[in-house]
């Protein structure tokens, strides 16, 4: 992948980060795992193929880190080493936990940790109603498997070489006002007031400034949304929230689908929805004075847009990047996720981070799997056998691992941020809570 | 014109008989009746099954919302309320769109394909158009998104606004992405289904008759509209209802190009949502009700094709009636 060298560098610092973080760890966190990828011949791994789907975020990442796996594998395990997974289906983070409660996925994957519960509403209480053990939240473990930040992609073609240089700033008050139909021109005096720099300066004979005009363009500001239900969508209704409070109080289940949010229910009449991160790119590509939010990893792809700086809670206005998303996920590091006495991690956000050097619009997304898969019969098309747990264990233990060989490495190639130290601790900590028949699993 | 009732009822009746014939016949081979009777129960019971099964799923959503359900202006996805007002007029306004393209064009194209084009070329010009059809839907989409986008933004809206001022239809935000993109995208769609069933029945119009209205000093124009076309109309009103059909229920490449907004449009520039690329969009992450409502969505949709259809047998039995 290509990357600047202020990625480069980015990813230098967010790895220095990571280790002045590492003393840090969540409470109760014993095992310490260590991607340990060797199989033996009676563990059956060779044919395995648990099937693994949900967030659509996390498709880059799941994509590149399954076959890297089964390679590394077969360098220190050979023949035994498995060799039969399947790609992951980016079928969307409700997708993935409606997958793993029916036992279709091995591995759901959501942006969301099932079980969140907002203004008091559980998120998820159309799929965990009744009493069986697939609906009881305290039968899953939560994995955090990847970081990574929301950006703010614009289209103002008239400036947009000036932009590269001096990119528009823009803070939570006009991101609503944006998203709530309140602010429809770029010149709106709200933005033009966060960005002193885009201005045309007129001067007098003297060559002295007599006065400065907004240069920002009298164009409609075109909010584009996530048309589909979505992760980034929550992540990013998750900030306006927590910065917004009052304006942006949501009910169960607009965090996904955001437009039930903006203005009253409504969105913009001019507003546009696109399908996926690649369709809210592509719209905001084709439509000037569009805006719209995309994982980090869509902005470094379609690099001819640039992202907005964001004011952040310090003041600072800070472009969206691995330095700064890691820094906003260090910040909460003295606050980890909490698990409750069954394991179960829920209700972690980590937008609007008080460092300097914080990007506030970020989140992690997670790997959701049944703790105990003795008597499920099938899991994800195989075999619920402890071989086959044993599997999808290693495969999300590997996932956490920083390191030349880890899952980590392959999610920064893919844009995406390593996990902090303490969030990596917490992953291992969750996989060490999988038990085959009330026996732990023994990995190590 | 006499001639040809006589023939045609004659026909018919002869028809009737034989299958009548055929149905009393056939003692020796029962197993055979009974192997047609049973595949063709079990095309009946699929359908009273699929229809069923939607209608189960919808079930929750109609019996909570009710008529709101059709008649809302709002569409919320996850939290309702679930008025489908808005994808119902964007349906029929895009479908409507693209018919108003397609079957002028269609129609045309089917003439000159038949009359005019030279006869080296028409086999190739048929084959340029059914190639039209077998393009895949998404790929219709891609090239909306890429090539007509920055025409519309660039030359069709700022020129259809330059007519009509902020006036009704055109007006409001020039976004590209809008139903009358969703139309225009369609009615390309639709064009091969328009085109080659409008040949083939206009093919068969007998060449006595078009010799006829030449040897009476008609042009050539007047032979197309008085002669070829009305005795044509019921094919081509049936190719007209399997292109509205196939506009209806379209979904990816709408959903692509019509902008995902569900509102009432204010214009044609307005962005939308269908009823199908709604559900296309949503179904995804569709959890409890907003799963029940896609469903009703399905409903309608099914009932607004049936409709279609059941409207041009109806037209086609008069156009016959009246002939």
């Amino acid at each position: 992948m290509k990357m600047n060298l202020r990625g480069k560098l980015g990813v230098a610092l967010a790895t220095l980060g990571l280790l002045s973080t590492f003393a840090v760890s969540p409470a109760g966190a014993s095992a310490t795992l260590t991607g340990d990828l060797t199989f033996a011949s009676a563990d059956g791994a060779a044919s395995l193929n648990p099937a693994m789907g949900g967030s659509s975020f996390d498709e880059p990442f799941f994509n590149s880190a399954i076959p890297v796996f089964m390679s590394e594998a077969a360098k220190v395990s050979g023949s035994n080493a498995p060799s039969a997974i399947s790609l992951y289906s980016p079928t969307g983070s409700t997708a993935g936990k409606k997958g793993v409660v029916a036992g279709t996925y091995a591995v759901g994957a959501s942006d969301v940790p099932m079980g969140t519960v907002v203004n008091g509403t559980n998120l998820d209480s159309s799929i965990l109603t009744g009493t069986s053990p697939a609906t009881t939240l305290t039968n899953y473990v939560q994995v955090p498997v990847v970081l990574g930040g929301v950006g703010m992609m614009y289209n103002l073609p008239s400036l947009n070489a000036r932009f590269k240089k001096d990119p528009v700033v823009l803070n939570s008050t006009v991101l609503a006002g944006i998203y709530d139909g309140a602010i429809t021109k770029w010149n709106d005096p709200a933005i033009c007031h966060l960005n002193p720099k885009i201005v045309k300066l007129t001067k007098n004979k003297k060559g002295r400034i007599i006065r400065r005009t907004c240069e920002m363009p009298n164009l409609s500001v075109v909010p584009v949304y996530r048309a589909d239900g979505s992760g980034t969508s929550f992540i990013f209704m998750n900030y306006l929230n927590a910065t917004q409070g009052a304006n942006f109080k949501t009910s169960a289940g607009a965090e996904v689908y955001p437009s039930t949010t903006f203005n009253s229910g409504e969105v913009p009449s001019d507003g546009l929805g696109g399908q996926k991160n690649a369709g809210v790119a592509a719209d905001v590509e084709q439509t000037a004075g569009a805006i719209g939010y995309v994982e980090y990893s869509y902005i470094l792809l379609q690099h001819t847009l640039p992202a907005a700086l964001i004011v952040n809670a310090a003041g600072k206005d800070v472009p969206v990047n691995p330095t700064t998303v890691a820094a906003d996920a260090n910040s909460f590091s003295a606050t980890p996720p909490a698990e409750t006495s069954g394991g179960v991690v829920s209700n972690y956000s980590i937008v609007n981070g008080t460092g300097a050097g914080d990007y506030p619009i970020a989140g992690y997304s997670w790997a959701i799997v049944r703790e105990d898969w003795n008597g499920l019969g099938t899991v994800g098309g195989v075999t619920a056998s402890l071989n086959s747990e044993k599997l999808v264990a290693k495969f999300l233990d590997w996932c956490s691992q920083p390191g030349a060989q880890g899952g980590q490495t392959v999610a920064q190639q893919q844009g995406y941020v390593p996990l902090p130290a303490y969030v990596s601790a917490l992953a291992e900590h969750q996989i060490s809570l999988m038990t085959y028949n009330g026996v732990s699993l023994g990995l190590s | 014109m006499n001639t040809l009732e006589t023939e045609e009822t004659e026909a018919s009746e002869t028809k009737s008989e034989v299958a009548e014939r055929i149905r009393l016949s056939a003692t020796s081979d029962r197993p055979y009746r009974w192997l047609l009777r049973g595949t063709a129960l079990f095309f009946g019971a699929v359908i009273v099954v699929f229809v069923w099964s939607v209608l189960h799923t919808a079930w929750p959503a109609i019996r909570q919302f009710g008529f709101h359900l059709v008649t809302g202006k709002t569409w919320v996805p996850g939290t309702g309320p679930y008025g489908a007002l808005p994808l119902l007029i964007d349906t029929v306004l895009t479908t409507l769109i693209a018919l108003l393209i397609a079957v002028p064009v269609g129609l045309s194209s089917a003439l000159a394909l038949l009359y005019l084009v030279p006869r080296k070329l028409r086999g190739f010009g048929a084959a340029l158009v059914e190639l039209l059809a077998a393009v895949p839907s998404v790929v219709y989409g891609l090239w909306g998104i890429w090539y007509l986008i920055p025409w519309m933004t660039k030359t069709l809206q700022p020129f259809l606004a330059s007519i009509t001022g902020s006036h009704w239809p055109f007006g409001g935000p020039q976004e590209g992405f809008s139903v009358l993109l969703a139309g225009i995208v369609l009615s390309i769609m639709i064009l091969p289904t328009i085109v080659a069933i409008s040949r083939d029945v206009i093919s068969v119009v007998p060449a006595d008759l078009v010799e006829g209205g030449l040897s009476l000093g008609a042009t050539r124009s007047q032979v197309f509209t008085r002669v070829v076309l009305p005795s044509a109309r019921t094919g081509i009103l049936g190719a007209i209802a399997l292109g509205a059909g196939r506009a209806l229920g379209e979904t990816i490449a709408v959903a692509m190009v019509i902008g995902s907004n569900a509102q009432i449009p204010h214009s044609l520039f307005s962005t939308g949502a269908t009823l199908a690329s709604t559900i296309a969009t949503e179904f995804g992450e569709a959890t409890g009700s907003t799963g029940s409502a896609l469903a009703a969505l399905a409903l309608m949709l099914m009932i607004i094709t049936a409709a279609v259809n059941a409207g041009a047998r109806m037209l086609t039995k008069k156009a016959k009636a009246g002939l």
